[in-house]
């Protein structure tokens, strides 16, 4: 993170009390969903959060976009500290700050049309209903690839892709200017995915948008990213730029993590090594002492179940949480698996299809696409 | 741990004897309220024994279906199969699944052929425990009985690696996480020994680490096991490190088949390249990824036409017109290692098809 | 049913969908004519009874019905033990069970909106002493409470929808808060927080419309249960005074009659199970209709 970062989010925590009592209710410990997790995000670039299902990915969207009230930390987006505002200034400064929910079935109140839910961020604005409202409705629909003239309809009546669709057009008609995009992708099929991956890059590179992109593997974060932050049990466990992060995976669950992203060439994916690790994600309400991965880690020792490591910066902005990566004994053998794993994923970078076509409909017969697309 | 996945791929099989399960022009619909979806249209595949067969494609491309309406586990009415057979050979012995009675069915689901469904949870009975449940399968089916049934139970906890595994044996379903669930469901699945496991899409609900525990699982187990796996999912990455032969469907057809070497590193359908397309590669440049136009097809009609046609980039007036048969692409006499693609357009040569089906 | 294909591609327009509906439920569009026709009957009572309902007749008592060979056209559905015009008093009867019916469920349904979408929405403390207020409501016995409230204020219509509004407002607290605890936590009320939305908009615009649909269906089944109640409360002597028909005071009058005049207890009680069922019916239909995600159920 640096000063000029446009997103600034330092020492983030989220802890919901556990209760227990059946006439009294008394706080007998805390989920520790998110627990000190900083980063930063230069204006217009990306920021991939990456982590398995209860690491506190969307906890951390859901607490910066002040969804749920931080426990502690403090979180600027541009010149204001989020974390400071009162009920008044918050709701006036949302528009600045949008999200993209997983969930398309659900986050669109199935009573509404697609117009009113593309309309309602301005409504709520004050603006009149009306001819210049249902043009930029229009607009934004037409922005995000949807046809204009379905906007009579029910969120229902459209595909998951579309859904998604709809759901970008709302948070984009108040120009904003960070998205926080929570698994947008994650329930949509492979072909679908590719679609709103290109249209979120399209909007970026057209709009000057900021974005934090979660996901649960790397795979689409890569395509995405400009920098990415792998997250396990409420800390971020290591921050890179991609090219860093994907050349150079420094921390063994990124490692495990990469490893584990499934490649579509067959010799490769049955050739190549892997770590698997052992277990489950443990419960966030007992984690382990020292480092949290320790109960997982095939490298963890003595030093790490006992004392946890503070993030280190190993250069041009690349931090890692880990006691071992450049010590003398368990170092070499982390380097080890690192080059193994990456070797196996360049592999398959030069063995993918026998030839590249080129995907685009020819012109005899595009017209008669294009009420599909 | 580090490891490598066996390869067991690349082993020239033996000269091949029967398949264990023909599968010949197989058709489901459904009818609903709203019509007629035609959800399987004439798909015909065999398999091995030891084979691993994957089925790709996106939800609404029938896999599920089809795979499922095999041993009568789509519900009947609405759905209804039209046409086909399944033929299930073990030794002399071979049964058309598709004409068994109910009861004759009993005896082949869960003792001849195993499943594993997405969602672990919603398949065990939450108010049994899970070593009982196990027990069950292994009674109904005269495997064992009593206290040899219960210690087979905890065995079969073992070989899927639950730890402590007689403790284990009392606990419930809900006492266990994602993973630990489905490797519950694995144990049901080759309790009895099957020939076949039917695995659909056995890893989809879980994390990414877990679901490389579970895929590892099953593949060791096939292989000490010599079982035969049809795998079930939309995820043609997980499919192309476990599968000896790949099926993709689109639309209720089966539009290439091959073996996974040859469909992934010479795809010869526009819809099977469009997908591979689709998936972003670790380890390149940051292109924009293919964009299949549009939708999958509403399957309300009966295909009469390609069902990719719509949104391919290739298609021509005869698409519009006739659907495509699958067409052998390497002339190889070998029935069940061709690699078949229907296509009127051949992408390898650049020409318009018109006649060379299979 | 793991079946995908029928999941997608549902573009059809939201009328045709209305008709599909309609069609597809015989029963519901049934007791949707059925109560239609019901509650016409009640308003027109006046203009199409051919008596006046009140009006006695010793000399034509326990007149049988038309079809009955000892029957008149004058009286179709004969008389009763006064000699008063059964179909007449069973039209006028109409207007009684409707309007403890209605008002009945208006009332109930008023009470439970309020207090439960403030239990739902406040939560915590409001909320505990929001419930045991209601589950204290619940168990008092009603019937308990009608005698006590008959024999101190008297018998009279506004009683009985009073006492009916009030003991049934539970059902509709613990509806509501259901639904509001459901919807406040579900994805659109989080995606109107993040576009900056007031709890003002989030309540008219997100909760209300979801909770009509659940609300309105809770009403109609309430609505069969209290013409059901008031016409067991006529029978026990313990509803209207006995001058006004209703359906419970004629079924009680024309019980001791019940063995050589069966048509004076069996007429009321036709009107009364018709008269349920339709609403029945027409719950189930408007639990389908009034959701606009509602596909195949059938």
């Amino acid at each position: 993170m640096s000063a000029g970062d446009f997103v600034q989010v330092h020492g983030l925590k989220q802890y919901f009390p556990v209760q227990k009592g059946l006439l009294v209710n008394r706080t007998v410990g805390y989920v520790k969903a998110v627990d000190g997790v900083s980063f930063g995000i230069p204006r217009g670039e990306t920021l991939g959060l990456v982590g398995e299902s209860g690491c506190g990915k969307s906890t951390t969207a859901r607490s910066m976009l002040r969804l749920h009230e931080p426990t502690e930390g403090s979180v600027r987006i541009g010149e204001t500290d989020v974390t400071r505002l009162n009920y008044r200034d918050l709701r006036s400064f949302r528009s600045r700050m949008q999200m993209i929910f997983q969930d398309s079935y659900s986050s669109l109140n199935p009573r509404h049309t697609v117009e009113y839910i593309v309309a309602e961020p301005l409504l709520i604005r004050g603006e009149r209903p009306g001819a210049n409202l249902q043009n930029r409705v229009q607009e934004m629909l037409q922005l995000v690839g949807m046809n204009p003239d379905h906007m009579k309809r029910f969120p229902h009546e459209f595909s998951g892709g579309q859904r998604q669709r709809i759901g970008i057009a709302r948070a984009l008609v108040l120009n904003p200017e960070l998205i926080v995009c929570d698994e947008p992708i994650s329930a949509l099929d492979v072909a679908i995915q590719a679609q709103v991956v290109n249209l979120l890059s399209r909007l970026q590179d057209e709009l000057g948008l900021t974005y934090l992109f979660i996901a649960h593997d790397l795979s689409m974060v890569r395509h995405i990213s400009h920098r990415i932050a792998v997250m396990y049990l409420g800390k971020i466990m290591e921050i890179a730029s991609y090219d860093e992060l994907f050349e150079q995976p420094l921390h063994p669950y990124t490692q495990s993590l990469m490893s584990a992203v499934p490649i579509t060439d067959p010799a490769i994916e049955k050739s190549r090594a892997r770590i698997i690790l052992e277990g489950d994600l443990p419960s966030p309400v007992q984690p382990p002492t020292g480092c949290v991965f320790s109960s997982r880690c095939p490298f963890a020792t003595d030093l790490c179940r006992n004392s946890e490591p503070k993030p280190r910066d190993v250069g041009t902005g690349h931090s890692v949480a880990c006691h071992h990566i450049d010590d003398r004994v368990v170092g070499p053998r982390i380097t080890a698996s690192r080059e193994q794993i990456v070797n196996g994923l360049k592999d398959a970078a030069h063995h993918g299809p026998d030839r590249s076509f080129t995907y685009e409909p020819t012109q005899s017969n595009s017209s008669a696409r294009s009420s599909f697309s | 741990m580090m490891r490598r996945r066996k390869t067991q791929g690349h082993t020239p099989h033996p000269p091949r004897s029967e398949p264990i399960l023909s599968v010949k022009d197989l058709s489901v619909r459904f009818n609903t309220v709203d019509g007629v979806v035609h959800a399987v249209n004439s798909i015909s595949f065999d398999l091995y024994r030891g084979e691993t067969l994957g089925v790709v494609g996106e939800s609404g491309s029938g896999k599920s279906v089809s795979m499922l309406s095999l041993l009568r586990l789509i519900p009947e009415p609405p759905g209804e199969i039209t046409s086909g057979s399944a033929i299930l050979r073990s030794g002399d012995e071979s049964v058309d699944l598709i004409s068994l009675s109910w009861k004759q069915m009993n005896r082949v689901r869960g003792r001849r052929v195993g499943f594993v469904f997405q969602d672990p949870l919603s398949s065990l009975n939450p108010l049994i425990s899970v070593g009982k449940q196990i027990r069950e399968i292994i009674e109904r089916h005269n495997i064992a009985r009593g206290s040899a049934a219960k210690r087979r139970s905890v065995d079969l906890l073992k070989q899927v690696g639950i730890s402590d595994a007689d403790n284990r044996y009392h606990s419930y379903p809900h006492e266990f996480s994602g993973g630990m669930r489905q490797r519950v469901m694995i144990a049901i699945a080759i309790a009895c020994n099957p020939e076949l496991v039917i695995a659909d899409e056995p890893t989809t609900a879980l994390d990414v680490t877990i679901q490389a525990q579970i895929i590892d699982l099953l593949m060791k187990l096939k292989r000490e096991m010599g079982i035969s796996v049809i795998w079930i999912s939309h995820d043609l990455g997980v499919v192309a490190g476990i599968a000896d032969r790949v099926m993709v469907m689109y639309g209720g057809t089966a539009v290439e088949t091959g073996t996974a070497e040859t469909v992934y590193r010479h795809p010869r359908h526009p819809y099977t390249v469009g997908l591979l397309g689709a998936i972003p590669k670790l380890h390149q440049d940051n292109k924009r990824l293919v964009n299949i136009k549009g939708t999958p097809p509403s399957v309300y009609s009966a295909l009469r036409q390609c069902p990719f046609a719509p949104r391919c980039p290739w298609s021509f007036d005869l698409c519009t017109q006739q659907r495509p048969p699958l067409f052998a692409l390497d002339g190889n006499a070998v029935s069940d290692s061709r690699h078949t693609s229907a296509c009127w357009y051949d992408l390898e040569h650049n020409t318009r098809r018109t006649e060379g089906a299979v | 049913m793991r079946i995908d294909a029928l999941d997608r591609q549902d573009l059809r327009r939201a009328p045709q969908r209305l008709a599909r509906i309609v069609l597809r439920d015989k029963a519901g569009l049934f007791g949707l004519i059925l109560f239609v026709l019901i509650v016409f009957l009640a308003l027109a009572a006046p203009a199409l009874s051919p008596h006046d309902p009140l009006q006695q007749n010793l000399r034509s008592s326990r007149q049988p019905p038309a079809w009955h060979e000892a029957g008149s056209m004058e009286h179709p559905l004969g008389t009763d033990n006064l000699g008063r015009d059964m179909l007449s008093r069973i039209l006028v009867g109409t207007r009684v069970s409707l309007t403890v019916g209605f008002f009945g469920v208006l009332i109930a349904s008023s009470i439970g909106l309020v207090f439960g979408m403030t239990a739902g929405y406040m939560g915590g403390r409001t909320d505990s002493a929001i419930m045991a207020v209601t589950n204290l409501v619940l168990s008092v016995p009603y019937l308990l409470l009608v005698v006590v409230v008959a024999s101190v204020l008297g018998r009279s219509l506004l009683n009985v929808i009073l006492i009916f509004g009030f003991t049934n407002a539970p059902l509709f607290v613990r509806v509501t808060r259901g639904e509001v605890l459901r919807i406040r936590t579900s994805g659109y009320v989080e995606s109107a927080i993040s576009i900056g939305a007031s709890r003002h908009h989030i309540i008219t615009r997100h909760i209300l419309p979801n909770l009509i649909g659940p609300i309105l269906t809770v009403a109609t089944f309430e609505m069969s249960g209290m013409i059901f109640y008031e016409a067991g409360l006529g029978f026990l002597g313990l509803s209207v005074p006995p001058s006004i028909p209703s359906w419970g005071n004629m079924l009680a009058a024309g019980r001791q009659y019940i063995q050589f005049s069966p048509w004076i207890a069996t007429f009321p009680g036709l009107a009364i199970v018709v008269t349920s069922l339709s609403m029945n019916l027409l719950g189930d239909w408007l639990r389908d209709v009034l959701d606009p995600r509602q596909r195949r159920s059938s």
